[in-house]
């Protein structure tokens, strides 16, 4: 390294005979001019929001509202992410995923306590484990809602119909779900059998599984219909 | 080829490097002062003058040493995200800027005071404000901190400190490598921010470019493809005058906003983790530890004011995020620990010697960069894992004072 800083030196040595020592004032104002003409230079670099590589979520913790359980996502630069789930009481479950994959999982006694570590996944083992809490190789009970984000604000939802549910008997068009509520019903789930891209004609029937898509709320929305009683418009 | 001694030499090395590490995670302790100490115990200054055998500082590990720092960098900006910052700058601004306000206002001084120039106390500044982002990710991953809230105001300083000291590299390697005097400086300044513009420029136009030029299958190709548009183009940048650090930080971001950020990353870190092992080996073996007889009083007075002032900093960063007294307490104690980044501040400081700083004085800020980095990098660690001894007397405390507060209310 000396031998490269050497010749960089003599080079400028050239230039700097005499070694002078800049006055107190003009290092603060070299740093100021250099920050702002390096400041918005590195704001052209940001990417756009288009980009398909999406690290960039706020730093701050930010609450996912699912319909009764919250999750708080917050980003740890240069370590990854951390996501805590409250566990009902004061309980979380922490778990932060590594950017080299690993997972660690922790628990809160309460949200100020210290966290514990109870396990340490690799990213290959926590799909795994993923897998079989998420019910992929068995489900014990049929769960009458199921939701999975698609993106931002947009839910895929599964529902079950309830017997006496104010569309059972119906068509699409006459239950006009898309008007009332702002979902699309795009299958329908009967026993063994998969309708899939119901037409308006389709008929809905009791013990049901309606597969719709739609904005979080609308979604909210919809689980009136599929529920005992008549829904108000 | 080498002489045939020269392999041994680096094997010696590498040995030494791993068996120090080992020894360092055994103790609970960083590597950084461990590999720094490995080099010093061989180097012709210590062992050379007990023993008859000494390891040389040879072209190859001042290179190594050159290649990780430019890796250092290059990682820096791999994970830095500017839009990240921008999107919470109310938090991180407040605490980032608390934490620059105080440290590097109080090193400007400590410089100032000990030197009575202006350039040496910038230097001293940067090298006391600079916390080590490598030793504490790595504490608060070890301790699991990471899952707690304590998390966010550091790491959250760390990044805006990043976003300083890429600046502040900028306008320091400008100063120091540049002329002695406004017109000089101003002079080579200008070459060097046109160069990292073209860069700016270069970057944003081409992530396209990188992206399809980083797009392959083979893990052989990306590595290569990685460190052959890196190292050129910051040995690019060192001959216009622009630290190879700044540039190495510049080709990071380039690389960030493509899609491969994940593969480069996990693919480079052994790499990087290599030559800055050799990189602070290096720092070792360059350096005399009787220097630090000269500077002991220095490094002492940096310690003794520079430790409160970012124990206080943090504390100030923790509360700007909301926590309670013991988890504030926990951020400053995380925060102290100086490391990497002093080390570079320490080793652009020695470019200097001869011509824009005089030789004793880059000397002497350099020794005392390197003891100070001993220092603080194992004083850190050990405060981080005694946190709950200190944390409970801050608490209690506080908590006295606010109970004596309730009474005269």
């Amino acid at each position: 390294m000396a031998s490269l800083l050497d010749a960089l030196s003599s080079t400028f040595a050239a230039v700097a005979t005499t070694p002078v020592l800049l006055p107190a004032a003009t290092v603060p104002v070299l740093l100021l001019a250099t920050s702002l003409v390096l400041l918005p230079a590195a704001t052209v670099l940001v990417p756009s929001p288009a980009t398909p590589y999406r690290s960039s979520r706020q730093i701050h913790t930010i609450a996912c509202k699912y319909t009764d359980m919250t999750v708080y996502e917050t980003d740890l630069p240069g370590v990854g992410k951390k996501f805590e789930v409250e566990l009902g009481g004061d309980e979380r479950l922490v778990v932060v995923v590594h950017n080299t994959g690993k997972r660690e999982v922790f628990r809160k006694d309460d949200p100020d306590a210290d966290a514990k570590k109870l396990l340490e996944l690799s990213d290959r083992l926590a799909r795994t484990v993923g897998g079989i809490l998420e019910g992929a190789h068995f489900q014990p009970v049929e769960s009458d809602r199921v939701e999975t984000l698609l993106a931002d604000g947009t839910l895929l939802e599964w529902y079950k119909v309830d017997a006496d549910a104010e569309i059972v008997g119906q068509t699409l068009a006459e239950a006009r779900i898309r008007e009332r509520t702002g979902v699309s019903v795009v299958a329908i789930q009967r026993g063994d059998d998969l309708v899939p891209s119901p037409g308006p004609d389709s008929t809905i029937e009791a013990e049901d599984t309606l597969v719709v898509i739609g904005a979080q709320d609308d979604v909210d929305g919809f689980d009136a219909f599929v529920t005992s009683g008549t829904v108000e418009d | 080829m080498a002489s045939e001694f020269a392999l041994l030499e680096l094997g010696v090395l590498f040995a030494t490097v791993a068996v120090v590490g080992a020894v360092a995670s055994r103790v609970r302790q960083s590597v950084i002062p461990f590999y720094i100490a490995a080099g010093m115990f061989l180097n012709p200054y210590v062992s050379g003058r007990l023993t008859a055998y000494s390891l040389a500082e040879t072209e190859f590990v001042a290179l190594g040493a050159e290649l990780g720092i430019v890796l250092l960098l290059l990682f820096l900006g791999l994970e830095f995200n500017l839009q990240r910052l921008l999107e919470s700058r109310d938090r991180i601004g407040k605490a980032g800027t608390v934490d620059l306000v105080v440290n590097f206002g109080a090193g400007l001084v400590l410089g100032y005071v000990v030197f009575r120039a202006v350039l040496p106390a910038f230097l001293v500044a940067g090298a006391v404000y600079i916390s080590s982002s490598a030793i504490i990710s790595k504490s608060l991953i070890d301790l699991g901190w990471v899952a707690n809230d304590e998390a966010s105001p550091m790491l959250g300083t760390l990044v805006y400190e990043d976003l300083v000291i890429a600046v502040y590299l900028v306008v320091a390697s400008a100063l120091l490598l540049g002329g002695g005097d406004l017109g000089d400086a101003l002079q080579s300044m200008g070459i060097a921010v046109g160069f990292i513009l073209l860069l700016l420029v270069v970057v944003h136009a081409g992530t396209p470019f990188f992206q399809n030029v980083l797009a392959t299958d083979s893990k052989e190709f990306l590595v290569l493809r990685a460190i052959g548009i890196t190292v050129p183009v910051a040995g690019l940048g060192l001959v216009l005058g622009v630290s190879e650090a700044v540039t190495a930080f510049f080709v990071g971001m380039a690389f960030s906003s493509t899609d491969h950020v994940h593969d480069l990353e996990s693919i480079l870190e052994p790499l990087r983790d290599v030559f800055a092992a050799i990189f602070f080996f290096w720092i070792g073996l360059v350096t005399d530890p009787l220097l630090f007889g000269d500077v002991l009083w220095l490094i002492a007075l940096a310690v003794v004011v520079t430790t409160p002032t970012k124990l206080v900093s943090g504390y100030i960063g923790g509360r700007i995020y909301d926590l309670d007294v013991r988890r504030s307490t926990r951020v400053g104690l995380g925060m102290t620990t100086r490391g990497e980044f002093t080390l570079i501040i320490a080793t652009l400081a020695l470019s200097g010697a001869g011509t824009t700083l005089p030789e004793d004085v880059a000397n002497t800020i350099y020794a005392f960069a390197v003891g100070y980095v001993l220092v603080m990098s194992v004083l850190g660690t050990t405060l981080m894992q005694y946190s709950n001894v200190i944390e409970d007397a801050v608490v209690t405390r506080v908590q006295s004072r606010s109970g004596d507060h309730g009474i005269e209310e």
